[in-house]
């Protein structure tokens, strides 16, 4: 039987993960702790509900239909509902604004190709395809590989978006079935990104290694965070490290954004880099320079 | 036309130096002039049709056109190095009293002209000449009291006893509600009440009706709106086309009075154009003699030099070109007056050969050039019409009246046309940015690539352009009858209606047809929207209590769409009859091939191609609706229809539970659903068929076409809730673009898919897709190409046309709140371009609405 994947949204007409016009499946469930993850979606393997107060019409058919006791909770702005909520998303079937969503489905292998090739045409004329992000769309391997060779069958483009935590056995399989993938480095130091994320940095760093030892496409997305990634010192490092590899990847740059603020309140939780400034073009333009004198080809992201 | 091959380096960036100084200056002055009402044309039209009571009427409007080009005070302004001027005001536009259009509206607010949204400078004397002397005699005499009365007289309105009328006022107040209300008469809200203004008011109160004699047709009074053939101008002088006249009218039967008097007409006209360009020589010299710098002299040495030849005789130089094209414009503009919408065709064609020659010979700079192209770019987009007031919710005032630039795409015969000038005009209005007229770019699956990259690129810089696809619109333009050459010559008028050049009368303006008011008839039996006073009773299609499937209501909007468009037809046979009799234009018919040759006008079928288009709008708004009954009505069987009715009139009062299942549960156009895609193609098809074989007065075919300008708000403004969810006074679907109320879970390109499959045979008048992008979705290399490829795959697919804006809600929002920052951003509206802060907030609010794709990143 084909795996099943657990997808959160399928994101189509998108321009800034790959190549062309591409669909962008994002996969639930991620091993890292970026604080500054804006895919919220992404983070739990479990499905999430999600209540949308702006979209809300307060009609109340949600608390009516909740299965725990009536009058467990009310519409008082609160998230006590979220409290012994089952996830079976009773509330979702009967909200009539969209207010209230289920986030994460399963889809069978097929249903996902169905659902992306809708865009074949504009795929084949645009060279672009799809790109499988997350979350860690490699902690759903099996799904990822059997659509890409699926999608391969039809001649699609196949991006992997990946923050690189996931068992070394993957590689090969990654580099087979990916036509590029995009790999978030978020620093060279596993230290670092052991402290920060919670996790082990030298697995992350070993898997990259491993990729750029095969000839798969790579493109190294380094999301610039102040106070983490984006000093002088920590960029020369990324760049000296990465000097050193057997091949030198083309490096897009990109800022972290606060868009996640504005999600975390959908999901009852709280985004901790609500006050943290995002760089600036100036800030990313001194960086994209300060790479390329250290020879890195680095791409406009 | 040239027919060259060329190559193409596309490698080399252009060079961008920033505009000329005297661009940059004439620019500054147009978008900060005053706008001014101008009656110098009104007051020479008054004298000599008082004059000439009873005469031949090709002559009448050929001696009125001569008397305003002999007396009409003109100008050469400052930096100017192209000279012609419409009007004896700056920024003003030559109003066309004998029309009667604009003559409805001047009486309705020449009192709150200076209140008005966008305010309108008179002067004192004119607007006693107004109420003294020009209404007086026009009142009950133009061509609009004419087709009123063909109307009248033929059931078209209908202006029923006043207690039946109040009670009608009464119930449209009602219908329309107050916000839209006010929207609708804006200034004239504030107008100072007077004896004159109570006396008009009683007279206009059936003028609604004699422009939208039912809630779903527009009947306006223009014609216009077509190609002039300035590129026989440009290669031949009117001398040529004079000596042609003659030539005809000595062979002509001895019989044909009326063929003599046009004839007669058309030589009177082309030699009153020839003495007002040398007016100009002779003001150019007369300048000249007290300039006090020698760059001065040298420049009105030129414009006198160039305005003694032409448009007499053939240009001679580049400079000559452009300013043989913009004077035979400028007069053609003054005899139809203000919305002529006369689009200036393929430039990059019929000013090539000059171009290339001077470049060559050294006699033409680049640079040069490329002012002299932005300075007639000015010049083009230099027109301002006092539209009424419910025009302002919708509509731009400056640049109101689009002349339309085309490029590339295939010449005559079939190759490819791009050529260096095309580039170099794609480039002198990139670096324009704030040029309102339409930039209309013909691709075709043999333009180069680097052009097609290089007009996307434009996008960075401003939103004026539009991409128009070979591929399917010339085989549209075949099945209207068009030769083989004269369909690849197509070139676009107005908004997007594609057009022959320089051989078609296609009447393509003033026709519109509001679907989802067709259905709210549908679903109430003719009830509602409720008729204004003079409108049609609305059309029984059928008691909807016996429609027991969906089948059976389409079967009663099928009826009520026929109905409609049988009205339209019968409306526009009374505008264009009124035209015939009353309204020649020798002029204009000068300039068109075949008017000469068969000594035959415009109005009178003379023209080598013969047309009228209708205008369908809320193409969107109609499928979504409609398919939210079949959804919950037949399929689900949740409500009865009339339930569902009666909460639609009620604008969904209590109801806003059932609403949000309307926007969502039911499938949508333009988000790649299959059903609702079949169903508009349904749709169109049926359109088509109803207007297919009818013909109009002079014997031309109808066609349609899809675009809305910004009027899909103005039509909000007059209609209650939809069934889609969509709330009352709330602007429909424009063009063939989706509704703003769906989700565009799809993607841009989902859009772009549902709009390929509409056949260009069944609207080949042009259609509208407008799609909206965040500038990310540009910003670099790879944005760039993805966006080109993507418009590549839209038109592969069979897609007529293509205009996006690349602007983000955040300048949007920002240019709400400083206008003052973004006076030259320029945005698309649904057909024409247009400057922002120029346009009426309702419209702006519905650009801000349409979905934004690619902001991330
Ligand atoms: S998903 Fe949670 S909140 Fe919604 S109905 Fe079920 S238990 Fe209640
Ligand atoms: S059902 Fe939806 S719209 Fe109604 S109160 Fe609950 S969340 Fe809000």
């Amino acid at each position: 039987m084909s795996p099943l994947g657990r997808v959160f949204d399928v994101s189509k007409g998108c321009v800034h993960d790959g190549p062309g016009l591409r669909t962008v499946v994002f996969l639930k469930g991620c091993a890292l702790g970026c604080p500054w993850c804006h895919n919220l979606e992404g983070t739990s393997h479990r499905p999430q509900i999600a209540y949308d107060a702006a979209l809300c019409i307060r009609c109340g058919r949600c608390v009516e239909a909740c299965p725990r006791n009536p009058g467990a909770w009310a519409l008082d702005g609160t998230d006590a509902w979220r409290d012994g909520c089952d996830l079976a998303g009773r509330c979702v079937e009967v909200c009539p604004s969209g207010a209230r969503r289920k986030v994460g489905r399963e889809l069978s292998v097929e249903e996902l190709v169905r659902e992306v090739l809708v865009d074949a045409d504009f795929f084949r004329g645009t060279g672009g395809g799809v790109t499988f992000s997350g979350g860690e769309p490699l902690l759903q391997a099996d799904f990822v590989f059997a659509c890409a060779a699926e999608l391969a069958t039809r001649n699609v483009h196949v991006a992997v978006q990946t923050a690189g935590l996931w068992p070394r056995r993957h590689v090969a399989e990654l580099a087979e079935r990916a036509d590029l993938v995009l790999f978030d480095l978020k620093h060279c130091d596993a230290a670092a990104i052991t402290r920060v994320m919670g996790v082990d940095g030298r697995a992350i760093l070993e898997n990259l290694d491993a990729l750029l030892a095969t000839d798969v496409e790579l493109e190294l997305c380094v999301t610039l965070v102040p106070g983490f990634n984006s000093g002088r010192d920590e960029l020369e490092a990324i760049a000296r490290w990465l000097r050193q590899r057997p091949r030198v990847p083309a490096v897009k740059l990109q800022p972290f954004h606060r868009l996640a603020s504005g999600k975390a309140a959908l999901y009852g939780t709280r985004y901790p880099h609500a006050d943290t400034t995002p760089p600036g073009d100036a800030e990313l333009e001194a960086a994209a320079r300060l790479l390329r004198e250290h020879g890195l080809p680095v791409v406009a992201g | 036309m040239t027919d060259q091959g060329v190559s193409l380096d596309v490698s080399a960036p252009a060079p961008r130096p920033g505009l000329a100084p005297r661009v940059r200056r004439m620019k500054e002055r147009l978008l900060t002039a005053d706008y001014e009402i101008c009656l110098a044309r009104a007051r020479h039209y008054t004298a000599v049709y008082r004059e000439t009571e009873g005469q031949d009427p090709a002559l009448r409007a050929a001696r009125a056109l001569e008397r305003t080009l002999e007396k009409q005070r003109i100008f050469i302004y400052a930096d100017e190095h192209l000279a012609g001027t419409k009007t004896e005001r700056f920024l003003s536009t030559p109003l066309s009293v004998d029309r009667g259009d604009f003559l409805r509206v001047l009486q309705m607010e020449l009192d709150v002209l200076e209140k008005k949204a966008k305010p309108f400078k008179i002067s004192d004397e004119d607007r006693s000449c107004f109420w003294n002397e020009i209404l007086p005699y026009w009142d009950g005499r133009t061509l609009h009291d004419l087709k009123a009365d063909k109307w009248r007289r033929w059931g078209v309105v209908s202006t029923r006893p006043s207690p039946r009328g109040w009670r009608d006022a009464a119930r449209f107040v009602r219908y329309v509600g107050r916000d839209s209300l006010q929207k609708i008469l804006g200034a004239n809200l504030h107008a100072p009440p007077s004896l004159r203004r109570l006396k008009n008011l009683l007279g206009l109160r059936h003028e609604l009706a004699f422009a939208n004699p039912t809630p779903v047709v527009y009947c306006h009074d223009v014609q216009g709106h077509l190609c002039l053939g300035l590129d026989q101008v440009v290669e031949l002088g009117m001398a040529e086309l004079i000596r042609r006249a003659h030539e005809k009218l000595t062979r002509l039967d001895p019989g044909d009075s009326r063929g003599k008097a046009f004839l007669q007409a058309v030589i009177l006209s082309l030699e009153a154009a020839i003495r007002y360009s040398e007016r100009f020589a002779e003001l150019a010299e007369a300048q000249a003699r007290e300039a006090t710098s020698a760059d001065e002299r040298r420049r009105l040495g030129r414009i006198a030099e160039h305005c003694r030849r032409v448009p007499r005789l053939p240009a001679s130089s580049f400079h000559e070109a452009l300013q043989s094209a913009w004077m035979t414009q400028v007069v053609g503009e003054i005899q139809f007056g203000t919305m002529d919408v006369f689009g200036v065709g393929r430039i990059d064609q019929y000013l090539y050969p000059l171009f290339q020659k001077d470049l060559r010979s050294g006699a033409l700079e680049r640079a040069e050039a490329t002012a002299l192209l932005q300075e007639y770019f000015l010049k083009l987009s230099s027109n301002v019409s006092p539209t009424p007031e419910v025009g302002m919710e919708s509509n731009a005032v400056l640049g109101n009246s689009q002349h339309c630039v085309t490029l590339g795409g295939v010449t005559p015969s079939g190759s490819d046309a791009t050529n260096e000038l095309s580039e170099l005009t794609l480039d002198a209005y990139a670096e324009m940015r704030g040029a309102v007229n339409q930039l209309c770019v013909r691709l075709h699956a043999g333009t180069p690539a680097g052009f097609v990259r290089r007009a996307c690129e434009v996008f960075r810089h401003t939103n004026g352009i539009a991409f128009y696809n070979d591929e399917a619109i010339v085989p549209g333009l075949r099945a209207d009858g068009y030769s083989d050459e004269d369909a690849r010559d197509y070139t676009v008028v107005g908004c997007v209606e594609t057009c022959g050049h320089g051989d078609t009368q296609g009447c393509v303006a003033g026709h519109d047809f509001v679907l989802p008011a067709a259905l709210m008839l549908t679903l109430t039996n003719g009830a509602f929207p409720p008729a204004a006073p003079g409108q049609q009773a609305g059309f029984s299609s059928g008691d909807p209590s016996h429609f027991d499937s969906f089948e059976g209501l389409f079967a009663a909007f099928d009826r009520q769409l026929s109905h409609q468009l049988d009205t339209m037809v019968r409306a526009i046979a009374g505008k264009d009859e009124a035209h015939a009799e009353m309204l020649p234009a020798p002029y204009v018919s000068a300039l068109i091939q075949g008017c000469i040759e068969g000594a035959n006008d415009v109005t009178t079928g003379g023209a080598k191609y013969d047309f009228t288009s209708i205008d369908v709008r809320g193409l969107a708004t109609l499928v979504d609706s409609l398919l939210a009954i079949e959804t919950l009505v037949y399929d689900r069987k949740e409500l009865g229809l009339n339930e569902l009715v009666a909460i639609v009139l009620d604008d969904f009062a209590g109801q806003e539970a059932l609403r949000q299942r309307l926007l969502r549960e039911s499938p949508k156009y333009g988000s790649g659903d299959a059903q609702a895609d079949a169903l508009a193609l349904r749709i169109v098809e049926r359109i088509h068929g109803h207007v297919q074989a009818r013909r109009n007065v002079r014997g031309g075919r109808y066609r349609v076409a899809y675009f809305s300008l910004g009027n899909h708000v103005v039509d909000g403004l007059f209609l209650g809730a939809t069934p889609d969810g969509r709330r009352r006074g709330t602007p429909i679907s424009n063009g063939v673009s989706p509704s703003n109320l769906v989700k565009p879970t799809g993607g841009p390109h989902a859009g772009m898919r549902s709009a390929a499959k509409i056949p260009p045979a069944q609207a080949s008048s042009g259609i509208a897709l407008n799609i909206r992008f965040h500038p990310n979705f540009i910003k670099d290399g790879r944005g760039l190409d993805t966006f080109a490829a993507m418009l590549k795959t839209y038109f592969s697919l069979g897609g007529m046309h293509l205009q996006p804006n690349f602007v983000s809600v955040e300048t949007l929002r920002d240019a709400q709140l400083h206008p003052e920052r973004h006076r030259d951003l320029i945005v698309k509206v649904s057909g024409y371009s247009a400057c922002f802060t120029d346009l009426g907030r309702s419209i702006q609010d519905d650009i801000i609405a349409r979905a934004e794709f690619g902001a991330d990143g």
